[in-house]
């Protein structure tokens, strides 16, 4: 996957925005219904890559690190490409209980990837 | 007044720092006695010097900052701060664009940090990056090559002048489009339209005859009215791009860049679809990956799964499978979706836990993705050795195995 290159600053891959319409945890699992080639040809570089991963559901978390991209930037797009109804997001398929052990094991994981 | 000459560049001085004036005006030769102060000629030819320091202390800085801000803003979860850090990023990214055109007008090459070759599209948003009205830019179509390393930031700065004026110079809510074509001859030619009022037509013949490196252009006389442009046929002359305005017929203008043939080249291919048949048989994947990460990972010194994390990626990046005779040890066998095994013991007796995941790679001969597909396994590995750890493995406690 080709790296963005670091003048191309995130506050463009989001058009300046970090809030999300809607509320998009690290463990929110997203998939894509139906793949389309013809669109994803027509996708940016972090949204494109964004779509192909998604054909297997993943959290956003797990996206985030497998497109290179940070959770601001990841959590705008996934929000962007859910709006036209190409990213199905799953939601409550954790049990609060587990909730917060969870996160610490991510955050620790990508802690030790990155 | 004396009638001593105030020559442009002083009068600039003036204007942007106040305390020049002050050593500046006694100039008056005859009553006071021969001034030690270094005579105006001299203070002409230091003028670019200081330029340039300041130049680079600023430039110096916005690197610094930006480096901050980045570490910040990826663990920045909070959107509302996000946003916030964002502005700061956008004006520092502006600071840096202005000390880097400081430096293009004193004719220095900019030293850019980590130059390499970039895509059209990186080109185009990195332009869009610094500048200030970013948001009303639109992307249209773009071609899939890229743009030389010696080049590609001198691109960057002339397309984000004319994206900065498009942008100005039209109403805040018309959008700014920028595309790119490729040519009969292989040349690339950027394109941004506004819907702006135009220039006007003597106005617009001067511009062009300025871009086009025509230095007795009357627009090339007041070069502070325009100072984008002037950059823009600093950059154009340095890299022989050709540079011009045209006004639409339905108002607005068209900025074009005629980037040559020789300053671009082709990006690397786009890796395969990721999502191929393999990935439809996610059992036959995982063992071979919980061994790399039980091996290297499972312990209970965290340096380790790190360290062979990065290792991997690195070697995974470059794409250099490590054909190692002293790894002869390691056996790849292919499991029944077709995709090789290692076997442990080898692995552990050869003392290399790096040499593993390479020699997977290589044996699946997968060498043009092995980023996609590995990355996504690294966090299934990480996860499968925090789970290892808490069942410790066979080499720590053998009670618990029978």
């Amino acid at each position: 996957m080709p790296t963005t290159y670091w003048k191309v600053r995130p506050y463009v891959l989001t058009g300046g925005r970090a809030r999300t319409r809607q509320h998009l945890l690290v463990h929110t699992l997203v998939s894509v219904p139906f793949y389309d080639a013809i669109f994803a040809s027509g996708l940016l570089p972090e949204a494109r890559s964004l779509y192909e991963q998604a054909r297997q559901t993943r959290s956003v978390a797990e996206l985030s690190a497998v497109c290179g991209m940070s959770l601001g930037v990841t959590r705008v797009v996934v929000d962007d490409l859910a709006a036209t109804d190409r990213l199905q997001i799953h939601d409550g398929h954790y049990t609060t209980q587990f909730d917060l052990h969870l996160l610490e094991r991510l955050r620790d994981g990508l802690r030790q990837l990155a | 007044m004396d009638g001593h000459p105030v020559t442009w560049r002083q009068r600039l001085a003036r204007w942007l720092d106040p305390t020049v004036a002050q050593w500046a005006v006694p100039q008056k030769r005859g009553s006071t006695p021969p001034d030690p102060s270094p005579p105006p000629e001299r203070v002409e030819t230091l003028w670019p010097a200081i330029c340039e320091q300041f130049a680079l202390r600023i430039l110096a800085s916005a690197y610094q900052m930006g480096s901050h801000l980045e570490v910040v803003e990826a663990d920045e979860q909070d959107p509302e701060r996000l946003e916030r850090l964002y502005r700061i990023d956008h004006a520092n990214t502006r600071i840096r664009r202005h000390a880097e055109n400081l430096q293009v007008l004193l004719g220095r090459r900019v030293e850019d940090a980590d130059r390499q070759t970039v895509a059209l599209v990186d080109v185009i948003r990195a332009a869009t990056s610094a500048t200030e009205y970013y948001a009303r830019i639109r992307v249209g179509h773009v071609v899939g090559l890229g743009v030389v390393e010696f080049a590609a930031d001198d691109v960057i700065r002339v397309l984000t002048e004319l994206l900065d004026n498009a942008t100005r110079f039209s109403p805040p809510t018309s959008p700014v489009i920028v595309s790119s074509f490729i040519t009969e001859d292989g040349s690339v030619l950027l394109r941004v339209e506004d819907a702006g009022v135009g220039v006007r037509s003597d106005q617009l013949a001067a511009l062009n005859a300025m871009l086009a490196g025509n230095p007795s252009a009357p627009i090339a006389e007041n070069p502070a009215a325009h100072l984008g442009l002037v950059v823009v046929s600093y950059l154009a002359r340095a890299h022989h791009l050709r540079v011009a305005l045209i006004n639409r017929p339905s108002g607005g203008t068209t900025a074009t860049v005629l980037v040559p043939a020789p300053l671009l080249c082709e990006m690397a291919p786009a890796p395969p679809s990721p999502s191929h048949p393999q990935r439809a048989a996610p059992e036959a994947h995982r063992p071979s990956v919980q061994r790399g990460a039980r091996e290297g990972g499972g312990q209970v010194d965290a340096s380790h799964p790190s360290a062979q994390a990065s290792t991997s990626r690195l070697t995974l990046v470059h794409g250099q499978p490590a054909g190692n005779g002293r790894r002869a040890a390691v056996q790849s066998v292919a499991s029944g979706g077709g995709l090789p095994r290692r076997v442990p013991e080898s692995v552990r007796a050869d003392g290399r836990p790096d040499g593993g995941i390479e020699n997977t790679v290589a044996a699946s001969g997968d060498r043009s993705s092995p980023n996609r597909d590995t990355w996504p396994d690294e966090t299934v590995a990480f996860a499968a050795g925090v789970t290892d750890a808490q069942v410790p493995p066979t080499v720590k406690t053998e009670g618990h195995l029978p």
